[in-house]
């Protein structure tokens, strides 16, 4: 039987945790509404050593509308 | 009670949000950031009479009410249950109803959205897209939606790009799987099932350049997508670390084009996928909840500024 073009050739991949690169050194602020160094206090978004977007997905391919879903 | 001029609804680990909160938090405003998975370690009363939400968070008191000036809306508009089975019943209803929650935020119609999830749910319809950017003067792709290939009239040797109508994301055994656009040949095509489901047959423009535009209240920022100084066969989304995005400008007609297309739609921000191939730019589409944090690093595109200044 024929399978559907998109399940053949669709991009498969296995799912990681979310939040899992995120270092230790990291916490998030509720007040501030971002995360920063715990210790530097610097916000982790332009912290040297922070995980920051590299490619429009980080290879979560949630689609551009589901943000976390 | 601290008064929440700048409301952000996200979620814990949408880094996006942070860069938007940073910019917010160093021009002083006051802001709050709700996070759609962190709902339980808030307490939420809205007095809907008086049009008064009151949330207390990390032990902070804060009030909404109709002098609310902004929300920046990062949640999603489309509630798809692809994985419902994967969940508790406690986290299926706590998906429906806080999601109804967050979306009942629209009580506040006097501040300014971005975006509306209202006009959201309507700018992600891809077909109408297609139709608002051809009255607009935008060049489209030959654009075929069906689920029977006997009538797309293939011609041997043409290639198709193939897309799903929605985002098509879903489980194959443990694995998670995306449907990005494939180019395919038309005689591969008849190779499978494609009574299923509708999808979408577009003409392959080749040679191209692809550029993501971002519209953010006022701003226009464009990138120019290369590999290698090369443009991209098929869908740019499959090649993620080896490609180069270069800020440049887009000739003042396609700029205006893209302003007024994300008008139409009553959106203030819109991640536009824009195509030039031989006879000029093509619209390809636009997301209204479009991903643009890592421009921040790859084309130096500060839409986090934009942003702070709309919602200001």
């Amino acid at each position: 039987m024929k399978k559907s073009i998109v399940i053949e050739k669709a991009f498969k991949y296995t799912p990681g945790t979310i939040g899992d690169d995120i270092p230790n050194v990291y916490i998030y602020d509720e007040v501030q509404g971002y995360w920063i160094n715990s210790k530097s206090k610097t916000p982790m978004m332009f912290d040297n050593n922070g995980p920051r977007p590299q490619t429009k997905k980080q290879d979560v391919e949630t689609g551009e509308d589901q943000k976390g879903e | 009670m601290n008064k929440v001029d700048i409301l952000i609804i996200s979620n814990q680990y949408d880094y996006t949000t942070d860069y938007v909160c940073i910019e917010l938090s160093r021009r002083n405003t006051n802001y709050l950031r709700l996070n759609r998975d962190s709902f339980t370690n808030y307490q939420i009363k809205f007095n809907v009479n008086l049009g008064e939400l009151y949330i207390t968070c990390s032990g902070n008191n804060y009030l909404i009410d109709d002098s609310l000036k902004s929300v920046y809306y990062r949640a999603p508009t489309h509630f798809r249950e692809t994985f419902i089975k994967k969940h508790t019943s406690e986290q299926q209803l706590y998906n429906s109803q806080w999601m109804s929650f967050v979306r009942n935020l629209t009580f506040f119609e006097s501040a300014k959205w971005m975006n509306n999830p209202l006009n959201t749910f309507k700018a992600e319809n891809k077909l109408l897209q297609l139709k608002y950017a051809s009255s607009l003067g935008f060049q489209i792709p030959e654009t075929i939606v069906a689920n029977d290939i006997s009538n797309l009239d293939l011609k041997p040797g043409s290639q198709l790009a193939v897309k799903a109508l929605d985002t098509a994301l879903f489980t194959i055994g443990q694995k998670e799987a995306f449907f990005y656009t494939n180019i395919v040949e038309s005689d591969e095509i008849i190779k499978y099932n494609a009574k299923s489901i509708p999808l979408v047959y577009q003409n392959n423009l080749h040679p191209k350049i692809d550029y993501r535009v971002t519209v953010a209240g006022e701003d226009i920022y464009c990138a120019k997508i290369l590999n290698k100084g090369n443009g991209i066969i098929g869908d740019w989304r499959k090649q993620k670390y080896k490609l180069d995005f270069i800020d440049c400008n887009l000739p003042l007609d396609v700029k205006t084009k893209c302003f007024d297309l994300t008008s139409k739609f009553k959106l203030h921000f819109g991640g536009i996928d824009l195509i030039e191939s031989k006879d000029g730019f093509y619209f390809i589409e636009i997301n209204p909840t479009g991903e643009w944090a890592w421009l921040v690093d790859a084309a130096d595109h500060k839409v986090y500024k934009s942003i702070a200044g709309f919602l200001i």
